[in-house]
Order: C-alpha cells, then structure tokens, then sequence
C-alpha cells in the first residue's frame, strides 16, 4: 500500500508540474500583461519600467526557473491587478468554492440514489419514465438558464430565497441546485443502470433464493456494487464542477475561484493565473487519489501494491 | 414477492420522510431570511465588480471610487449638478500658473484619532506618483510635489501650467492617515483602510461584499445609514433581481433592456442620469490613405444612423453624439452640425473625394457594451454607401495590445475602432488626451495645429468661463474634422428601492448621504 501511495505522489507532482509548465508558457502567449496596464500619458519608457517592476523583461527561461523556484516555496508573486499575493486570493476564494461544489456533488448524489434506485426497481413503470424524463431534462437544461429561471421563481416572485449572494445556508440553496443537476441526471442513469447489471446477476439470485430480504439483498448486496463507478463519476465530475462552476457563480455573485480566474484572464493577469490553475490542478490530483483510496475501502478485492 | 415489496415500500416511506424533512427545513430557511429582512438602516449597493484595493491612492476606476468616497472624505467633490464643492478642502485658489493653495479643514479626525493635517495629502499624492499605482505616470507629469505651509495649508504644485486641477482631483484624491500608513504599509492598509469619511470599514469579503458601518464622529454629523454594503454581482439580470426581492437597495448599472422590469416594479424605480459617463465613439485612424481626406471621414459619418443606433440598442436611454464631448458637459458645443443620417450626401462626399472601391476595417471588442451588434450594425450602414468593410472582433486583452502600440503607430489597429472614455468631472482633461497632439489616448493619430494651440491655452486658462469657450471652439474643429465616428452616449441607468428618492449625477458616483427617505413609497 505505501508503494502506491509513493507511486502516486511522485507521479502527481509529474502532473502538477506539467500543468504548471504548461499554464506558465499558455498565458505568456496572449501578450503583454503591461498594455492593460497603460493609463493615458504613460510613454513607451512607463511602459519599459512597469514590466522591470513586474520581472517582465526577464527573458523568458529566466522567469520560468524563478516562478519554479518560487512555487517550491509556496509563493505566486503578487497580482499587478489587485496588488495582493496571488496564492492568497486564490485560497480566500477556495472555501465558498468548495462549499458549492461540495453541496452540490452532496445533492446530486442522494437525489440520484433515490431516484435511480427507484427507476431500477420500477424497471418500465411510471416511475420509471418520470425519472428517465427527469434525467432527460437535468443533462438538456443549460445551467445558467436554469439559475436565472430559479432566481426567477423563488427570489423575485415567491420571494421565499435570495437571489445571490454568500454566507447563509439559504444562499446556497439555487446554485447548488443549478449546478448540481447535470451531475445528478448522470448518476441518476449510472445509478440505475448499475443497479439493473447487479440485480440480473447469479449472486443476487442465490442470495434470494436462500431467503435474504430485499431489503438487505439491496443493502449487502447490490448497493456496495454500485459504489465504485459512482466514486469514478463523481471524481472526473470533481475536477469539472471545480473549474466549470463560473457560470453559476458569476450569475450567484458567488464569491468563487472560478469568477477570480475569469477575472484574472480578462485582466492577464499571470500571477493568479498560475496560483489558480496550480492549486485546481493540485486539488484535482487529490481528489482522484482519494476515489482510489476509497476503492480499496470499499472493495476488499482491490488492493494496491 | 411481497420481499420486494416490502424493500419499495421502505424507499417510498424513505422519501415520505425525506420531502416532509426538506420541506420543513425549507420553511424554516424561508423563516430566517423573513427575519432577517426587518432590520433597518443599512443601505446595499449591487455593483458589476468588488473592488481589488481598499487603498484609494492605488486606484481610481469608478466602482472603486464609490466605496472609496464612503471611507474617505475627498479633498473636492462633485454634486449631482456637476459643480465642484468643497470638501476637505475648505477653499482653494492659484498662488500662481503652477502653484495651487489649498485650505483645509480643521479638527477633522481620522477614525483612529489621528488628526487629518496636510500631512495626509501630501502622503496621498505621493503615494499616488508611486508605482504600481494605476495612476501614476498621469499625477507624477503633471504634479511636481505638494508642500506643507502649516498644518492646515498644502501647496500642489504642477510642473507646467495645468488649468484642470480641481477636476483631475475632485472624488480622486483622498488623504490617508500618515502615522497609520506608515505603521502598516501600503498592502495592509490596503486590507484595512482608515479614512476621514462617514463610515468605517468593517469587513471586506473579497469578491463578494465590503461592509462599511456609520462613523458617529464624523464631522458633518451622524450619517444617513447605519450601514452600507457594496455588493459584487456581476449578472445584470441577477442585480435586477436583487432589487425586486429588496435584498438590494441600489444597483448601478442596469441595462436597458431591463429599465422596463425597474419601471413596472412596484418597490422599485428607474433612475437616469442626465448625462452620460461612457461615451461610445469610433476612432477613425486619420492618417491611413484612405481616411486622410476629410469628406471620407465626414461620408462616414452621415452615413450611419446613430439616433436608430440609440433608440433600438440603447431603447432610447442614450443621446447621439456629434463631438467628442458628451452634451452637458464644460465643453459641449450646442451649435454643431448634428451629422443626422444623411446616405445620399454620404454617397456624395465619397464621390467628390474620389473614393472609389473604399475598403475599411471596423475592430471592436467586449470592452464596449453591445459591440456587436453596434460594429454589424455600421458596417451595414457604411455598405448600404459603398464603403466595403471588414469586421475584426478581439479580446480586450489582444486588442489593447494593438491599440497602445504607439512604438508602430498602431499599425494593427482596425481603420475605425469602436471604444468608450470614462467622461466624468475632468472631460476637458480628457479632451487634451484625446485630440491633443501627443495626447494619451489619441490613437488615431489626428493632429491639428489650431487644436494644439487652443488645448495650450486652455490648458494655462484658470478662469472656468474663459476655459468653456476655448473648449467649444475646439468641440467646434473637431466636429468639422472628424477624426472620430461619433456614435452615442449610453446614458447610465440605476435601479432604486422606492425606499430612497436620489438623484444620478454625470459622473456615475453613488453617496449615500446623497439620497433622503422617500415619503410616498
């Protein structure tokens, strides 16, 4: 076990290093941070001192090794656009990040559980096609649209939510649900056809046929079977919900890492830029280790060596 | 069979129980927010952005401007009438052409004690000329340093002759507590700023809200709110919504589509302001070949429809612009050839210069609100005349590249480049900037003897009335020689809880002590 553990944090570090690379030269090719900077009656010499302030007229390799030396000591630099160190931006905004992907990945799961479990069960039923419906609807609906018509209904016309904002539980009702509801459709339909492999197998035969209950058959059975695609979905959807959570923020004012790193774009800014993708990238990889730790606690088959 | 049963049946009573548990969560969330929302005496304001520093010498864009002037107290400041009244600066006059004398305020108090002396604004302007601050290279050309006479006297002296000081200052320069500033620096006042100003910082959220609570000690007296909140959300539609659903008192920046939902709402009302502080304009870049005669840039011209360009994009809260500076403002020229929409003298001025097979570039970006559809719309209008176009669509951050590249005589630069200049108290500044030979944002290279002339004695004219004559004779040559498509003035649209009664003024600012409580809601 401490061998995969080893072997799996020397290979993260290969891919958080690559992705660093690969950021560092990406937004070096956009241009020149220095001419959003200009202001009227700034000469080509303002222009040559501001990019001496901010290292910028290093040549390329030399501001690569410094930015490597750098990261190794926990540092980003400090944002020319909010004269802040950029790492701190970026971990301010971690919290509420995590909070609604977090409460979404939480909501998409038990709804999914529910009703996939349900539609398996009820295999051509009603409930069935409702909850195919339903998938239907949750993987079609653009999720800003769906936050709009959401803020819509339940801030302005009932009132009975806030239309934006952070800090209360209520807040996070409507982006939590706008966000989640893509993921929720998809492990909805993973959820139900997991669970109608599992219940055709021989094993759930024989454990019926020598008296198990339902109940437990499920429980023992059947839902231990369906944990480990569920982890991998939810995994991959992780790293997705983290960096695809911009639009929802943005239409939340949801105080986010996403919102930040769009604004930093935008702004070209370099120093958040490359504090952000390292810490997603960084988050990512843990995640995914994670899910494969849990594998292994789950299924007393899989162990690594 | 009945087994199985026995399992759906369990998932039934499972969700039973679940919808009741929700439900009742639901209700008491409902609940709490109906408590929270009786309190009273805070104001919030929904604005596009947060700001990035607390530190009003770092920057001076106008969101940030507007916490800014809660915090702290300017030096002058400009009503909703565009006048510029005094402030912290009792009075002021010209020593001489380089030499402005301010007289301050006494027993004014920062909100840690420390006395406000002409200590703190020679702080402020120096650490305004001191990179990174945005504005830097701007105050370090024109002010050569600000000299203490006595503790409540600063001199502000320019390096050359500059007319436009009390504009360029006015809501711009804020003291900063030396003592204090100097204990904490520059990057953490930045995160806990002191001012002289009716409200205290209380808290700053990034990217969500700062919280600023009432100064009891201010020197005008208890302010109006126990606590103002500016709010960052970014959606426009989604400020709309906070304002009907009251959990916004203020929002800047409505779009016109929206102005209708602000006028049928019942707690909420439209505000306009009378003036515009974003004028649109398309800067057509002088000396290409093509665009070096004047009847070109006049055929151009006449040959969009601007007042339809306002009325469909702008749903009619804008006003067609004819000169570069907005109506209303100093310089603003009533006299002028209003180059209403006129295809067949476009078509005739095109012949006349001998334009044939004319081929212009339009480049725009997200920069300017509604571009496409403004750049589409022209480059019909200039097809409709025989102008052949070609629209070049960028990023802001790939096309300002090409557009302060001064070094290549912004040789990647469109042909005619749709752009904003954030009007305000110091247009006639910006005028220089603009048309003036050398001027910062003159991008499209025009240059004219008689405009350098007269921007150089506007510029050392200190008497206002004097200064608003030269300015509408120069409003005059521009208007004649086009150097610019001049398109429209958006004008700024706000929404407003039928709590308040307020009144917008040119410059796009928001004070709270500004707004009364309105009788009739």
């Amino acid at each position: 076990m401490w061998h995969f553990v080893a072997r799996r944090l020397m290979t993260s570090c290969f891919v958080i290093f690559g992705v660093v690379t690969v950021i560092f030269v990406l937004i070096r090719l956009t241009g020149d941070p220095v001419t959003l900077m200009m202001q009227p009656g700034m000469t080509v010499q303002d222009a040559q001192e501001l990019r001496r302030y901010w290292g910028l007229d290093r040549p390329i390799h030399e501001q690569y090794f410094a930015f490597l030396a750098d990261v190794v000591k926990g540092e980003f630099g400090i944002s020319p656009w909010q004269l802040q160190p950029a790492l701190g931006l970026v971990l301010g905004r971690l919290p509420a990040t995590f909070l609604l992907t977090g409460a979404s990945m939480a909501f998409s799961l038990v709804i999914a559980l529910i009703v996939g479990t349900l539609s398996a069960l009820r295999r051509n039923t009603l409930v069935d096609r409702l909850g195919m419906g339903f998938v239907l609807l949750g993987q079609s609906i653009p999720n800003f649209w769906l936050g709009l018509m959401l803020i819509l209904l339940f801030a302005v016309n009932l009132g009975w939510l806030p239309s934006a904002g952070y800090g209360t539980p209520q807040h996070l009702v409507l982006p939590m649900v706008s966000l989640g509801l893509f993921t929720l459709a998809r492990l909805t339909r993973l959820v139900r056809s997991e669970l109608l492999e599992v219940f055709s197998q021989d094993y759930i035969r024989t454990a019926r046929s020598k008296g198990l209950s339902e109940w437990m058959l499920f429980r023992r059975h059947a839902l231990p079977n369906i944990v480990i695609p569920i982890i991998t979905v939810m995994a991959l959807d992780f790293g997705i919900l983290m960096g695809g959570a911009v639009i929802i923020e943005t239409i939340f004012a949801w105080p986010g890492v996403g919102r930040l790193m769009i604004q930093a774009i935008e702004q070209r800014d370099f120093a958040i830029l490359q504090a952000g993708v390292f810490m997603v990238a960084l988050l990512v990889v843990t995640a995914n280790f994670l899910a494969d730790l849990a594998y292994a606690w789950i299924d007393p088959r899989i162990r690594y060596g | 069979m009945s087994e199985l049963y026995s399992l759906k049946s369990r998932l039934c009573r499972f969700m039973l129980v679940l919808t009741v548990a929700l439900t009742a969560i639901g209700f008491s969330l409902i609940a709490a927010r109906g408590a929270a929302a009786q309190s009273f005496g805070t104001v919030t304001v929904g604005q596009p952005i947060d700001v990035t520093t607390l530190n009003p010498t770092q920057n001076t864009v106008k969101y940030m401007r507007r916490v800014f002037r809660h915090i702290f107290d300017p030096l002058i400041s400009i009503d909703a009438d565009s006048v510029a009244r005094p402030v912290l600066a009792e009075k002021w006059e010209t020593l001489d052409s380089v030499t402005w004398r301010f007289y301050l305020k006494k027993g004014v108090k920062f909100h840690n004690g420390e006395p406000f002396t002409a200590e703190a604004v020679q702080l402020a302007l120096k650490e305004f000329q001191t990179p990174p601050a945005r504005e830097a290279a701007l105050f370090t050309r024109i002010f050569k340093e600000a000299k203490i006479i006595d503790e409540h006297t600063v001199d502000l002296i320019t390096n050359y002759p500059y007319a436009f000081v009390v504009s360029l200052l006015a809501d711009a320069l804020y003291p900063v507590p030396p003592k204090y500033y100097q204990e904490v620096g520059r990057e953490k006042f930045s995160l806990n700023p002191i001012g002289t100003g009716p409200y205290k910082f209380e808290s700053w959220n990034k990217g969500d809200r700062v919280v600023l609570t009432s100064n009891a000690d201010h020197w005008k007296g208890k302010p109006k709110a126990a606590k103002v909140v500016f709010w960052a959300m970014p959606e426009p539609s989604t400020r709309v919504a906070a304002l009907l659903n009251q959990e916004a008192d203020v929002i800047a920046s409505v779009l016109p589509a929206h102005a209708e939902s602000l006028k049928k709402g019942k707690k909420v009302h439209l505000v306009v302001a009378p003036e515009s502080a974003q004028p649109i304009w398309g800067g057509i870049v002088v000396d290409r070949p093509q665009l070096k005669d004047v009847r070109v840039r006049r055929a151009v011209n006449y040959a969009v429809n601007k007042q339809a360009l306002a009325d469909k994009l702008l749903n009619g809260f804008g006003k067609v612009m004819n000169q570069g500076c907005s109506a209303g403002s100093v310089c603003w020229n009533p006299k002028l050839d209003p180059y209403t929409y006129n295809p067949k003298k476009a078509r005739q001025l095109l012949a006349e210069a001998g334009a044939k097979d004319l081929k212009l570039s339009i480049h725009f970006s997200g920069l300017v609100s509604q571009s496409s559809e403004l750049a589409q719309a022209i480059a019909g209008y200039l097809r409709a005349v025989g102008i052949e176009t070609q629209l070049i669509q960028e990023e802001w951050a790939v096309m300002s590249k090409k557009v302060f590249d001064f070094e290549n005589k912004q040789k990647d630069l469109g042909d005619i480049f749709l752009i904003y200049y954030a009007a305000g108290p110091d247009v006639e500044r910006l005028q220089v900037e603009l048309f003036g030979e050398g001027g910062g944002y003159n991008w499209n290279h025009y240059v004219n003897p008689k405009l350098t002339e007269l921007y150089k004695k506007a510029s050392t004219t200190f008497d206002e009335k004097k200064r608003k004559q030269i300015f509408m004779e120069a409003s005059r040559v521009v208007n004649a020689e086009v150097p610019w498509l001049f398109i429209y003035e958006p004008l700024s649209l706000w929404g407003v809880s039928n709590r308040f009664q307020w009144k917008a003024g040119a410059t796009d600012m928001f004070f709270t002590e500004d707004m009364q409580l309105r009788q009739n809601k």
